[in-house]
């Protein structure tokens, strides 16, 4: 009996276990998502002049997300008669997962990642690309008006800016020479690639605000127009599903931009804290920065209309990526 | 690679999984569980909800649908493109005539479909 205890101690208190379970593992994707909630609610609140969750728990109101989670947990789950109902129930639950499957391959440091690969950036790109289709499935399976017109909107807006997404990444893969997020973040040891790559910086911010339906690109759920879009039906853990996968997926993305345009885990040295610990900090604090961006837009601007949704991206953001790509690949050959 | 890192992400799977099969399995044991008919009527805003029926939706995007097959495709071609690049450096200059060809053909493209609009086909109204 003791020895089965102490080969379970052992597995526990092993590398492979504190990085999967803990950091940068499960227990921090999960906080961190909580954590981007909170902090939305309390950034729109000081854009509003309001003062936002401050009742529950002693510190800034950071029990209130607990409690809203615990309430969505026990809410009884309702399925709508029309709808398909094992798609129905099946559908947000994959959604949620998926984008949990994205930060496995993200490193947050030079020892701070699970599951390091050659090609991470692809896995990345490949996971935040299939993550929609769930949650398009998961509007159909409703059968209902407003989810029908919100997965329409959904579907045109997702492919209209995942091309873009794609073609912004290659100029930062021409002058990395590599598929590797690591290698990445090494080749901007001198120069953040912000600085040689603005475009691409630009077209990727704001394929990345489409893709997670941020303001201004929130047409799928715009709650004035179509109650909340193609999540009307969901009630419930299910609805709890889908913000997850939905924050989920914007906290990779702002990890993501961070790794690849803004120096990843590269900064000044921070007296007295190693490395280890100062990288991801780092890190952090830059996907922060963007995420308190894509976040205050929503204090600040209105929705816009489809029609130019869709002109943005095939019309104008396509283009200025495969310029981008020509002064990369200019760069690489002729400067660099 | 060693067997570290496949371990650390196979219990990491193994527990997103624990994670998302709990939450959905939460409520119900939580949840009270009230049986209603009106409980499971779809949203209408307060309207009588309407019976099923099959109407033709008015969504015309063809223009848009061409654009992604097409610029899906030039995706694949460049990004093979831009590993060709690293890969051969000798055939560097021929593919940056290539990139900037795309760019020119995409910029004229962009500019000339000003004004592409989502085209809504009412029945019995004709093309708005």
């Amino acid at each position: 009996m003791n020895g089965v205890l102490e080969s379970l101690l052992k597995f526990i208190l092993s590398e492979e276990f504190i990085r999967a379970a803990i950091f940068p593992g499960i227990t921090f994707v999960l906080f961190y998502a909580l954590f981007t909630v909170w902090y939305e609610r309390k950034l729109l609140a000081r854009v509003a002049l309001r003062i936002g969750p401050l009742h529950v728990g002693k510190v800034a109101g950071i029990l209130q997300l607990v409690a809203d989670a615990v309430k969505l947990l026990t809410k009884e789950v309702v399925i709508p008669s029309k709808s398909s109902r094992k798609v129905f129930f099946i559908s947000p639950v994959i959604g949620g997962f998926i984008p949990l499957l994205i930060f496995p391959f993200m490193p947050l440091g030079e020892r701070w990642v699970i599951f390091p690969s050659d090609v991470s950036l692809l896995i990345v790109f490949a996971v935040i690309a299939i993550s929609p289709i769930p949650f398009i499935i998961a509007a159909w399976a409703s059968r209902s008006k407003y989810p029908f017109i919100g997965m329409i909107r959904l579907g045109f807006q997702l492919f209209a800016y995942e091309v873009p997404l794609f073609l912004a990444l290659i100029p930062v893969i021409i002058l990395s020479g590599s598929l590797d997020l690591k290698d990445i973040v090494y080749a901007q040891q001198t120069i953040p690639f912000i600085l040689l790559l603005p475009l691409s910086f630009i077209v990727f911010l704001i394929s990345s605000i489409a893709e997670v339906e941020r303001i201004p690109f929130d047409l799928p759920t715009a709650e004035q127009e179509l109650v909340a879009g193609w999540t009307t039906e969901y009630s419930g853990v299910l609805l709890e599903f889908i913000q997850l996968g939905v924050y989920l997926k914007a906290d990779a993305l702002a990890i993501l931009t961070s790794l690849l345009f803004l120096g990843g885990w590269h900064g000044p040295d921070i007296p007295f804290i190693p490395p280890d610990i100062e990288q991801p900090l780092w890190l952090l604090l830059k996907s922060l920065v963007l995420l308190s961006f894509i976040l205050f837009l929503r204090g600040v601007y209105p929705r816009i209309t489809i029609d130019r949704l869709l002109d943005i991206g095939w019309r104008i953001l396509i283009p200025l990526a495969l310029l981008n790509i020509f002064i990369a690949a200019f760069l690489k050959i002729y400067i660099l | 690679m060693g067997l570290s890192p496949i371990l650390a992400l196979t219990i990491y799977v193994i527990l997103a999984v624990l994670t998302v099969v709990l939450m959905a399995i939460l409520p119900f044991i939580l949840a009270p569980w009230k049986h209603s008919i009106k409980k499971k009527v779809s949203f209408e805003c307060g309207q009588t909800p309407l019976p099923s029926r099959e109407q033709e939706f008015p969504y015309e995007y063809f223009p848009y649908l061409i654009a992604y097959i097409t610029y899906a495709i030039i995706g694949v071609v460049v990004f093979i493109s831009s590993i060709t690049l690293i890969e051969a450096p000798h055939l560097a200059e021929r593919i940056l005539i290539f990139f900037g060809s795309l760019s020119v053909g995409a910029l004229f493209i962009g500019s000339m479909l000003r004004g592409l609009k989502q085209r809504l086909r009412y029945e019995g109204a004709g093309e708005r």
